[in-house]
């Protein structure tokens, strides 16, 4: 080519990380001033928003792909994982148990495995990509490497809140043995999604500098911050997020970054939006 | 709301490279370039408009995989934009 080429371009696409940082301070200020200012009921309302618009934006991640697009997979079981949310409250709230059995628990076990697998669908996608597959030996070995030592630190996680249920006394009725269960599980699987999240991660690295690589990023980050809520939900003796009876900083720390957790799957699910559809206008 | 504007892009390896780029980061979008180059056995500076098919052919189920088949025409339809033969 011996000329300059002039190439029709559009503007950058994907969501502003200044209306970004805007989403993230409302959502979280706004459960925080409602908790200090209002009352812990209004501030949950707040976070039962925030977890819907959660579930919706995800869904209309799904929508923007075709059936046969191989992202749909992971954004529809990570949909799943997202809509069971709302429902876990649902249940919740309305002390849904047949049998004396919290079916919220049982359904935030069954939760919890979607969201495990949806971590490992979108590592599957990702890493059948030629352009970020890593094809080096060394590389291979580096890699193999982070995951042993996230794996270990996931282990550890794990130990500790095992050992901190065991810790109370063998559970004396089935709605016991369902909450010990949901809580170890919920770890497992929060540790197993924040070490894929980290392979997400690492898989995207080469990406960082582009558009496609943020909501991976936020996944990781939200990610992270729900293996906090978990330890700090165990150490509280709670299941979920809304078993906590507020006392202090210690019971309304996790539901804060609980809401900070929520609005960081928001922030991934709204930056892969903005940027399917500013790509589809083009 | 997006704004046409025009790039000048020097040769048609850098074009490859200016579109990637915002998607699929600076790294990356090298790393195409040189996946394009190997496919056609030529050279980055070698690299012109007709060998638009064969950047087609080489990006399309990789980009596919990431970010699905109707967004992947419309990034691939941004690289004809600057394939004008000259």
């Amino acid at each position: 080519m011996s000329e300059p080429s002039f190439v029709l371009t559009r503007g950058p696409v994907g969501l502003r990380p200044a209306l970004a940082l805007l989403m993230l301070v409302a959502a979280v200020g706004g459960r925080i001033v409602l908790d200090l200012q209002v009352s812990t009921a209004a501030g949950e309302l707040w976070q039962r928003a925030v977890e819907v618009f959660t579930a919706a934006v995800t869904g209309a991640v799904v929508l923007h792909f075709a059936r046969d697009d191989p992202p749909r997979l992971p954004w529809s079981l990570f949909f799943v994982s997202m809509i069971i949310v709302p429902i876990v409250r649902l249940l919740s709230y309305l002390r849904v148990e047949p049998g004396g059995v919290p079916l919220a628990y049982l359904v935030i076990i069954g939760g919890n495995f979607v969201l495990v697998a949806a971590m490992l669908a979108f590592g599957r996608v990702l890493g059948s990509s030629e352009l970020l597959s890593e094809r080096t030996r060394d590389d291979r070995v580096r890699a193999t490497a982070v995951v042993g030592l996230l794996a270990l630190g996931a282990l550890a996680t794990i130990a500790y809140n095992t050992f901190e249920v065991a810790g109370r006394g063998l559970p004396t009725t089935l709605a016991g043995w369902i909450s010990a269960t949901a809580n170890v599980v919920s770890t497992v699987c929060d540790a197993i999604a924040f070490a894929g999240s980290l392979y997400l991660v690492w898989l995207v690295r080469p990406l960082i500098g582009g558009l496609l690589a943020r909501p991976y990023l936020l996944i990781a980050a939200a990610a992270g911050v729900f293996l906090a809520v978990d330890i700090l939900l165990v150490a509280a003796g709670a299941t979920t997020q809304t078993d906590l009876v507020v006392t202090g900083l210690r019971t309304q720390l996790p539901k804060w970054l609980g809401c900070l957790a929520y609005t960081g799957l928001a922030l991934a699910a709204s930056s892969q939006l903005a940027l399917l559809r500013g790509l589809r206008r083009r | 709301m997006s704004v046409i504007k025009p790039i000048v892009a020097a040769n048609f390896a850098d074009h490859i490279v200016q579109v990637l780029s915002p998607l699929l980061g600076p790294h990356t979008a090298k790393r195409a370039l040189a996946m394009i180059c190997k496919k056609a056995g030529k050279e980055t500076h070698q690299l012109g408009p007709t060998d638009l098919p064969i950047a087609h052919a080489t990006l399309r189920p990789m980009l596919r995989t990431l970010i699905g088949n109707d967004v992947t025409v419309r990034v691939l339809a941004d690289l004809d934009a600057g394939g004008t033969p000259s």
